[in-house]
């Protein structure tokens, strides 16, 4: 009896450890999760109880031309940024992990720390950086000889520069995925490849970008989840506009809840964002073979 | 001795347990004060303690909060029912969501400011009333003016005095036909370099229909953002960019005022507050510039206008309200503070007697070549027509603003834009 008592009182010590854990995330995580798709099923306009009307937010969603255009706005930046930053990720990475490359901790740090550096000192520095009059890239284009851009009051133009951002931003955390990736390809393979006579693009094609595939999907599906939610530079550069051209869907959120003071809306517009990504992982997943069986 | 030194803790403890007891009686009340400004920072950290020695059972906690999350966390404070301040300020365009849903966080104030309406400018309390009643105590007013480079207007043969100036743009059509002359291309590259006026564009169309009496909704609530006066001046505010081109969009953030200072621009329309910043960041112009009224239209002859705004507000979880309304009364409804109040922000405070007030009217104003600055919007604060808010106005000032930028981009007619802003807060009004 003695050693049955001790080997329970044993088992239970694993999850008494970890109860704080589960503890906070019950309550910061899960819960705010749950309530706020239980508001998005409400009319929740300001304080006081708010009126049930089940999925209406939802239906309201679908004829919404403001959030037809911040879902266009943000598969753009989507699609955008995609583009343009994995093959420049992988570019330096392939840079970096170079055995002609010197001081490959320098320049590791370099490229990584826009990935640290606070979205409100990025805004404030791209303001000034990208400005019609006084913006230094205009400047140099001037002295070029091409047309000054309005980077940031453009309607045409404002989504693209918010994407240059981007890409400028988080190139660096996408280079250490593929540096971990490229490390971890042995050496052998190169070798023998070299002997029966590849050349530097066969080794890249037929060696590198087979083994980084897994790399590869990893860095495109955690690109696509945060390129989604895509929030502080436009806020804070250009509050969403000139009239939308930069409203992205969490700017639209915010704007339904805190401006407006309507948290069920912005609740719905929260689970909305949810669904999209969650079927784009999905579709992404199936592409990439990951639910196939070995 | 073993019995005395037991008794001498005894009366001890007594005394000790007495004197707590006592201090709890006569109860001390705190009362939380909140706001984001810097500049109200100033005159609050001098009057509370003058308000405390006055009022020695009230302690006040004041708390300063960044600006751009404050009225986030307001309302997060609203809505968990946790950490609600007894006395926070509150901006005008943030007020309306405060109003909506089925209960408001703040006292109707009412019947408490009947007795204080004489001493201040009627307008302004109808800014801070919803449903017909009152919700907050106003700080400010905020008359707006034209200020314009008296070189420029000396170099193009005009008078600069702004006596002479103040009839030379008397009307908005005089605006653009003198604009067309000092609107020019300096160093002769074909691009214009100065502009007769910058336009935000929402900030100057603001004021243009509150020249005319217009607004955002009516007394009633109703939305009247298309109606015809509206649309005719969203008109004209497009023809200064397009037609005219004696106007360009504000560059934006700092760029403003570089280009202010580089003489990019010849006259900056706005409240006060907005020339009190660029007073602040373009020093190198200071004593260049003349301050006007603005232009009228030829309805209405009203030659000024007023943008944003604070007050304070009691919020209905304050246990004290008598004594929050004794510490309003005395920072912002009492004559003797308003010298106090008007050194640290340079806003004119919206009581009667601030218009008269020597330190604001008799002050000569270096920036302004000597022209007393404050006598100006003094006299323009009695001017100030009435405006109708609305809970919704926070959906109306951005459906406005989105589809103004649509019509200058000329992707909607003024009234088609007009119309479309309108429709949509029609249909969020519940």
């Amino acid at each position: 009896m003695l050693k049955l008592g001790w080997k329970r009182s044993k088992l239970i010590w694993p999850y008494i450890f970890l109860l704080p854990f589960f503890l906070l995330f019950a309550v910061f995580i899960a819960w705010p999760i749950a309530y706020s798709f239980y508001l998005s099923l409400f009319e929740k306009v300001g304080l006081g109880k708010g009126t049930y009307i089940g999925f209406q937010n939802y239906l309201k969603l679908l004829k919404d031309p403001v959030f037809r255009i911040s879902l266009k706005n943000t598969l753009w930046y989507v699609i955008g940024t995609l583009l343009f930053q994995i093959p420049l990720a992988l570019f330096l990475a392939i840079i970096v992990n170079s055995p002609m490359i010197k001081m490959k901790s320098f320049l590791r740090g370099i490229f990584f720390l826009p990935v640290i550096t606070s979205g409100v000192a990025i805004s404030i520095i791209f303001s000034i950086l990208l400005d019609y009059r006084y913006g230094l890239l205009n400047m140099i284009m001037e002295k070029i000889g091409l047309n000054p851009i309005n980077w940031l009051q453009d309607m045409k133009v404002v989504m693209n520069s918010i994407i240059m951002i981007g890409i400028w931003r988080y190139a660096g955390q996408n280079m250490v995925y593929f540096l971990a990736g490229l490390q971890g390809i042995s050496e052998e393979l190169y070798e023998a490849a070299k002997v029966d006579g590849a050349n530097k693009w066969q080794l890249f094609r037929h060696i590198t970008l087979p083994s980084l595939t897994p790399t590869i999907v990893f860095v495109i599906i955690m690109h696509m989840i945060g390129a989604f939610q895509v929030f502080d530079v436009p806020f804070l550069i250009t509050g969403g506009g000139p009239a939308n051209a930069s409203t992205t869907i969490n700017i639209y959120l915010y704007r339904n809840a805190f401006t407006f003071f309507n948290m069920g809306y912005g609740s719905a517009i929260a689970y909305a964002l949810v669904c999209i990504i969650l079927t784009i992982s999905i579709i992404q997943l199936k592409i990439f073979g990951v639910f196939r069986g070995e | 001795m073993k019995v005395w030194r037991v008794l001498l803790v005894v009366i001890l403890l007594m005394s000790l347990v007495l004197t707590m007891s006592s201090s709890l009686l006569a109860e001390q009340i705190t009362l939380t004060v909140t706001d984001w400004s810097a500049t109200r920072e100033k005159y609050f950290k001098d009057l509370i303690p003058k308000f405390e020695a006055l009022n020695p059972d009230i302690k006040i906690n004041y708390i300063r909060k960044p600006g751009g999350q404050y009225h986030d966390e307001l309302q997060t404070a609203f809505v968990a029912g946790v950490g609600i301040p007894d006395l926070p300020m509150v901006e005008i365009s943030s007020m309306g969501k405060f109003m909506k849903g089925k209960e408001t966080p703040f006292l109707d104030l009412t019947d408490w400011i009947k007795t204080y309406r004489p001493k201040l400018i009627e307008s302004r309390l109808n800014h801070w009333s919803y449903f017909g009643k009152v919700w907050a105590v106003p700080q400010d007013i905020h008359p707006s003016v034209l200020i314009y480079r008296r070189d420029f207007f000396a170099e193009a043969g005009f008078s600069s005095d702004p006596s002479q100036v103040e009839k030379l743009l008397e009307t908005w059509e005089k605006f653009v036909i003198v604009g067309q002359k000092l609107t020019k291309d300096i160093n002769g590259d074909g691009k214009i370099d100065r502009y007769m006026i910058f336009l935000e564009p929402w900030m100057q169309y603001w004021l243009m229909i509150l020249q005319q009496r217009s607004g955002m909704f009516d007394r009633a609530g109703k939305v009247i953002l298309d109606d015809r006066v509206n649309i005719d001046t969203l008109r004209f505010v497009v023809d200064l960019l397009n037609k005219y081109k004696i106007a360009a969009l504000y560059p934006s953030g700092a760029a403003f005022y570089s280009a202010v200072d580089d003489g990019n621009v010849v006259t900056v329309m706005g409240a006060e507050w907005h020339i009190g910043y660029v007073k602040q960041y373009t020093p190198k112009t200071a004593g260049k510039w003349g301050a006007i009224p603005l232009p009228a239209w030829p309805t209405t002859k009203i030659r000024t206008g007023t943008q944003g705004g604070s007050a304070m507000t009691i919020t209905k979880a304050c246990k004290h309200p008598e004594a929050a309304k004794r510490f309003i009364e005395f920072v912002f409804l009492s004559k003797d503070n308003i010298k106090t109040r008007w050194s640290s922000t340079y806003q004119l405070p919206p009581l009667r007697d601030a218009l008269t007030l020597p330190d604001i009217v008799n002050v000569p104003d270096p920036y302004f070549g000597g022209q007393k600055f404050g006598a100006l919007i003094a006299k323009l604060a009695r001017q100030i027509p009435t405006y109708y808010m609305s809970p919704y106005w926070p959906e109306a000032l951005d459906a406005a603003q989105n589809e103004i930028r649509l019509a200058i981009e000329g992707q909607k007619t003024p009234e088609q834009a007009l119309k479309d802003a309108a429709n949509k807060v029609r249909g969020v009004i519940k």
